[in-house]
């Protein structure tokens, strides 16, 4: 079920949104649970994690912008959608990661390819574990975990965020291994024998690839320049 | 002539040393490892071959042999290792060749004027002033040099004609017929030429300075003019959005009086018909903000600006905060660079082909990706610049590499799919 925190000080725009988002979700034939909120004083108050944010930018304070980033430090992953009068704040949204900033009157038209793209956004499903035999047995291992698998010494391993290290007993090749994880978004092959997942990668050091939790790995120098593409892209994707 | 033990000492001292300052001297294209190899598999058979020569042949005839069995393989393995195969690396090698010759002649000399046996002066001469050589040339002039190398690329041809010509002439006037040691007439103009050799490099390295300096003035300049402009642009645009605001409160003021007379008549419709105009118009964009960041927000309005005036359309997500933790203003050239340039190559196409598109971000780390469309072959050097032909043109790259260096970023340029890219890392988080 997607639940969604509607907050605006006007109660009746509040009642309007409110009939919209039920109107998509209806026809979309979606389970969801709308909560309303007049300030976003009653929003932050209010504990529970949505799905979906709709906030009003222009509120006594705390505005929508300052609401979102409350929410925002407190881990809320949620999907923000600014909805306002005034597009003088649209620059500003971004600091909270908003996922979209929409003009009002919201109509039906503008308002319901949003809510799709963010159903589509919160329905994307993570990467599934991978099996990897060990010398203990076949054990699942998280993709989104791995910061990287490498080739070594004839045998792939995986390293991952919490420097566990996860070494493979199986003979097949390291392109064959690796294969699952090819295909995912963010998994980038440098070289014959290493797989860096962009995602957990801060910055690139000279030729050095440095993930967020200090850990650093040499990429081969022929694959530096494409690595380096590789990651600002991501980067700039998933910031988009 | 037999050579004695201190003579060949002598001449290991004066190649190992001179072989040393002209690498340190030199930006090599390769790691320093494989440099390092390539160089000692070269250098040491040659001068092995070298000394060997000189054992068996005599210095007289050695000394006659040396540009052949010496400096010219040394050159080519140092033109091979160079980064600039092009005038830089003539220059160098000539200056670090002349120094090397001009100290092994007045060693030379000095010790026939000893009059010790076994050429000992020579032994402790070349001893204490080719290791001193080295010092002072790795100490002083390496880092400028190099510098220098790196931000002027043209006019090195004529210059190494400097170095080159000295170390002819040095080579003619010591050693030709016969060494000066063994001719009296010889000398004045050998020792003459030996004391201006120092003089006339001070005045060469000087004016490549001078040159520098130049360089980095214009370009601080040009920093400067940029942050002149941008903020000039976004004055002006305060100054036109003060002066809607005052419009739009008086017509404000005027629509709800003529909205108050209406609902006092009971004409409800129009009355919302006046309040809801009102509200449109005050919904209209004043001066697009790129991002939150009022220096790089000033910089990307003005260049943005000028972009539209050419009918170029912008695709642009910035996701910049307010407060950044790095010196904005010193990053603002490399924007300014990025965006002058993809204007001018977008200018070229036709108006139905002029986009540029423009990515930024600040989380991890800052990264800024500019594209734009672009046509025919762009060649690119070995930094993975793209060289201009155009004279004026490619400072800029210049500049966002220089800031690139300075500051620890990165950056990369590629064509892809018609598409030229730059894309621009800076780190801004440890």
């Amino acid at each position: 079920m997607t639940t969604i925190a509607i907050c605006d000080d006007n109660d009746r725009e509040l009642h309007t949104i409110k009939e919209s988002v039920e109107a998509f979700f209806n026809r979309e034939s979606l389970p969801f649970d709308i909560s309303s909120f007049s300030s976003g004083e009653e929003l932050l108050a209010d504990r529970r994690q949505f799905d979906v944010y709709i906030l009003d930018v222009i509120m006594p304070p705390p505005n929508g912008i300052e609401t979102a980033l409350s929410l925002r430090s407190r881990a809320s992953k949620g999907v923000i959608i600014f909805l306002t009068s005034s597009p003088d704040y649209a620059v500003e949204s971004y600091r909270a990661r908003a996922f979209y900033y929409l003009l009002k009157p919201a109509h039906e038209e503008a308002l319901f390819p949003i809510l799709k793209e963010a159903t589509v956004l919160l329905n994307r499903k993570p990467l599934p574990p991978i099996p990897v035999k060990t010398s203990e047995g076949t054990i699942m291992v998280a993709a989104a975990d791995i910061l990287y698998a490498e080739l070594f010494r004839r045998r792939v391993r995986y390293i991952c965020k919490n420097e566990t290290i996860i070494s493979s007993t199986s003979t097949a090749s390291f392109r064959e291994m690796t294969e699952p994880l090819r295909r995912a978004k963010g998994f980038f092959p440098c070289g014959a024998s290493l797989l860096i997942n962009l995602k957990h990668v801060k910055m690139i050091r000279k030729t050095d690839a440095v993930f967020f939790n200090g850990r650093c790995i040499a990429v081969p120098r022929l694959a530096c320049r494409e690595f380096f593409e590789a990651w600002t892209d991501f980067w700039l994707e998933e910031n988009e | 002539m037999n050579m004695t033990l201190f003579q060949t000492a002598s001449g290991v001292i004066a190649i190992a040393a001179s072989a040393v300052t002209l690498f340190c001297l030199m930006k090599p294209r390769f790691s320093i490892r494989r440099t390092i190899l390539t160089a000692l598999c070269v250098l040491l058979p040659v001068s092995a071959f070298t000394i060997w020569f000189y054992l068996i042949f005599g210095v007289a005839l050695g000394a006659k042999f040396c540009l052949l069995i010496f400096f010219l393989p040394v050159f080519l393995i140092f033109f091979y290792l160079s980064q600039y195969r092009d005038g830089r690396c003539l220059f160098v090698y000539g200056f670090n060749s002349t120094i090397a010759v001009e100290l092994i002649f007045l060693t030379n000399f000095l010790d026939y004027l000893s009059k010790y046996p076994s050429h000992i002066t020579m032994f402790i001469l070349r001893l204490l002033l080719f290791p001193l050589y080295a010092w002072l040339a790795v100490r002083f002039f390496r880092r400028p040099l190099l510098k220098l190398q790196e931000n002027i690329d043209s006019g090195w041809r004529s210059f190494s004609l400097i170095p080159l010509s000295l170390l002819f002439l040095l080579l003619l006037a010591y050693q030709f017929p016969t060494p000066v040691t063994e001719r009296v007439d010889g000398r004045p103009a050998a020792l003459f030429l030996m004391l201006c050799i120092p003089l006339i490099f001070y005045q060469t390295i000087s004016s490549l300075f001078r040159q520098l300096e130049l360089f980095e003035s214009r370009e601080q300049q040009s920093l400067l003019s940029i942050q002149a402009a941008s903020l000039k642009h976004q004055l002006l645009q305060e100054e036109a959005n003060r002066e809607r605001i005052s419009i739009e409160r008086h017509d404000v003021r005027h629509r709800i009086h003529t909205a108050c007379s209406m609902l006092s008549i009971g004409q409800v419709e129009e009355a919302l018909a006046c309040l809801d105009a009102s509200d449109k118009s005050l919904s209209k964009p004043q001066g697009k903000n790129w991002c939150a960041n009022p220096v790089l927000n000033a910089v990307f309005s003005y260049y943005l600006s000028i972009a539209e005036d050419c009918d170029i359309r912008i695709d642009a997500t910035l996701r910049l905060e307010k407060e950044l933790t790095f010196d904005e203003m010193d990053l603002s050239i490399v924007v300014a660079n990025l965006l002058e340039n993809a204007i001018y190559a977008v200018k070229m196409l036709p108006p139905k082909d002029r986009i540029i598109r423009i990515r930024c971000t600040d989380y991890p780390q800052l990264i800024l990706k500019i594209s734009n469309p672009c046509v025919g072959t762009i060649p690119f050097d070995a930094d993975g610049f793209p060289v201009t032909r155009e004279a004026g043109h490619g400072l800029g790259v210049r500049s966002v590499f220089a800031y690139s260096k300075k500051h620890g970023a990165k950056c990369a340029m590629r064509v892809s799919d018609g598409w030229f890219i730059a894309s621009f890392f800076l780190p801004i988080q440890n």
